[in-house]
């Protein structure tokens, strides 16, 4: 009984950092947003709370109960689902739509995301020019959150931070079992090519030509008035791209289709795994070659090369989805540099309080701002 | 020398719109310097050709060409790059099989000396902003050799910001270079068909 105790105040205990920041940003998010946009006090207030108890219980849950992915998850999933209600709801708050004019573009009032930061880059370093129609100081946000993010979690981004990725993981865990498999894991390579080429079409058109042309989340956040053909064939394309990549295919294959087939910014994130500081091991003497960890993954990362050098592929979210799955306990969180044999759980709860730091300080406000839409649908009978 | 430095001064513009035709084509082909090296002097004859076919005839007609001869030049040089693009990746895997299967040497295409020559030969001849700004000073240096010397200055100027080019291919070592670089050129060949669409529709 005492040793159940003494377990619990531990796993407390090591939630307590995350918590009391969660509360910290929580705090911040509460007189920042109360004071630009007019919430209710006691509403918002009430989704902050939700939103402190929500994030701090799944840690605690991660940390006491050893999984990662099953918590993770549930966290992950909400975050985009809510994210997503709070951005249409401030679109329309602001806008009276969810589409933006020419107008707003003119005004350079777009809000800019982290996919956006590839196809900045060629451009700033070759012409000293930022091409998005949006502030400069959530421009340069976003590219610092992209650099830390790089530096610390790599793509890690991908598995915890990214407010997009949780709607195919949600739709990935819809069915039971997988109706398409065998997917050749080479086609995961395909993000590098959009990589590039977004990059490269950037820079020959002066404008940001994935995020018109092909980002097929413009479906949930917001996207350009039809006011022509081309407009058109642009918004088919993104409900194509929506539909297919983030709810079909990753209920028929139980894939994250998306990340694994599109997504640039997921491949400038992959270049970096290899300089940050933390990664996935496979132990390769305890590992039965049982393939679990490989049917599991959502991002094609591990093949049977995997198994036998004992590293996943470039492209690991460290979700810890393979973590959870392996019945031999073979697959790790492990730091570089230090010895990989000992000290898997000190490993996964650094990996784990560096993602919560950076999911808190992009997502907690997100979270609270899409509860807080909720609450108000509930009590006023709408979101705005 | 000032043509020199205007083509320096321009290679930026020279990049944005040459880059997007050649990066993907030369991480496709591989590691070796010496044959990327080889490539880009193929890409830059045949874009010196292109421009010299624009300015003879430019010089023909006594002045820059008309607007819209111009755009239709340069509408089907992009519509043949976008072609190129498209179909090379999927030609060089055939050829690459029938190879394969015939244990013979690669066909030409696949060792590819006019390829990069067309590839240039287009690029120069839809026609960019730095080309218009060399061949319009051209025009008024004063006579017909003031203006070659100046043009072939301002052409070396530009072909600093090439150089580095070819050490793209040294990259990817832990992923398949050359399956991106494939896949790269088809997404760059249907940019630059819409390009190609966008432009032509207004003059048939």
């Amino acid at each position: 009984m005492r040793v159940t105790h003494t377990r619990w105040l531990l796993s407390l205990l090591k939630t307590l950092p995350v918590s009391l920041l969660c509360a910290g940003f929580g705090f911040m998010a509460y007189m920042g947003m109360m004071g630009d946009l007019g919430y209710d006090h006691t509403l918002f207030g009430i989704s902050i709370v939700i939103t402190w108890a929500f994030i701090s219980t799944l840690f605690f849950l991660m940390v006491h109960t050893g999984k990662t992915d099953r918590y993770r998850a549930i966290l992950f999933i909400a975050y985009a689902v809510l994210f997503s209600i709070g951005f249409i709801a401030n679109n329309i708050a602001n806008r009276g739509a969810m589409f933006f004019t020419e107008q707003d573009i003119a005004r350079c009032e777009i809000p800019f995301c982290h996919i956006a930061t590839t196809m900045m880059l060629l451009p700033m370093a070759v012409g000293k020019t930022l091409l998005f129609p949006g502030s400069l100081s959530a421009i340069l946000s976003m590219v610092i959150l992209a650099v830390i993010t790089a530096l610390v979690l790599g793509r890690g981004f991908c598995g915890y931070v990214c407010f997009y990725g949780g709607l195919e993981d949600g739709c990935s865990r819809l069915s039971k079992k997988a109706k398409i498999k065998g997917i050749n894991p080479k086609w995961s390579l395909i993000p590098f090519a959009v990589l590039i080429t977004s990059m490269l079409t950037t820079l020959a058109a002066l404008s940001p030509t994935y995020c018109f042309w092909a980002c097929p989340f413009k479906a949930v956040t917001e996207y350009e008035k039809i006011v022509n053909p081309i407009v058109l064939i642009q918004t088919i394309i993104f409900l194509v791209l929506f539909i297919g990549l983030v709810v079909v295919l990753p209920i028929l294959t139980k894939k994250r289709t998306q990340c694994s087939f599109l997504c640039p910014f997921g491949a400038m994130m992959s270049l970096c795994n290899p300089i940050n500081p933390f990664t996935i091991r496979i132990d390769t003497e305890k590992c039965t070659g049982c393939r679990r960890c490989i049917q599991v993954c959502p991002t094609f990362s591990l093949t049977h090369e995997s198994l036998q050098t004992g590293k996943p592929r470039i492209n690991c979210t460290k979700c810890g989805k393979c973590v959870d799955a392996c019945p031999r306990g073979a697959i790790h969180y492990h730091i570089r540099g230090t010895c990989p044999d000992r000290g898997h759980e000190a490993k996964r709860l650094i990996f784990l309080h560096a993602a919560f730091i950076l999911l808190i300080a992009v997502g907690a406000p997100s979270i609270a701002d899409g509860l807080y839409r909720i609450l108000h649908l509930i009590v006023a009978g709408s979101f705005v | 020398m000032e043509g020199f430095l205007l083509g320096l001064g321009s290679g930026t513009a020279c990049m944005a719109y040459c880059y997007p035709v050649l990066l993907p084509y030369m991480l496709s082909e591989g590691k070796d310097l010496r044959q990327g090296y080889g490539r880009l002097a193929l890409f830059l004859t045949g874009r010196l050709i292109g421009y010299i076919a624009i300015g003879a005839v430019a010089g023909a007609v006594g002045g820059l060409l008309d607007g819209e001869v111009s755009s239709l030049i340069a509408s089907g040089a992009t519509l043949l790059i976008a072609v190129l693009l498209i179909l090379r990746p999927l030609l060089r895997k055939r050829h690459r099989r029938d190879a394969l299967c015939t244990r013979q040497p690669q066909p030409v295409f696949s060792q590819g000396w006019y390829f990069p020559l067309l590839l240039g030969l287009c690029t120069g001849l839809s026609i960019c902003p730095p080309f218009l700004m060399g061949i319009t000073r051209a025009f008024a240096a004063g006579g017909i050799w003031q203006g070659v010397v100046f043009f072939i200055f301002f052409y070396s100027g530009t072909l600093v910001y090439f150089l580095p080019l070819p050490l793209a291919g040294l990259v990817g070592k832990k992923i398949d270079i050359g399956f991106i670089a494939d896949i790269a050129m088809v997404l760059m060949g249907l940019y630059y068909l819409y390009r190609a669409i966008i432009t032509l529709i207004p003059l048939i």
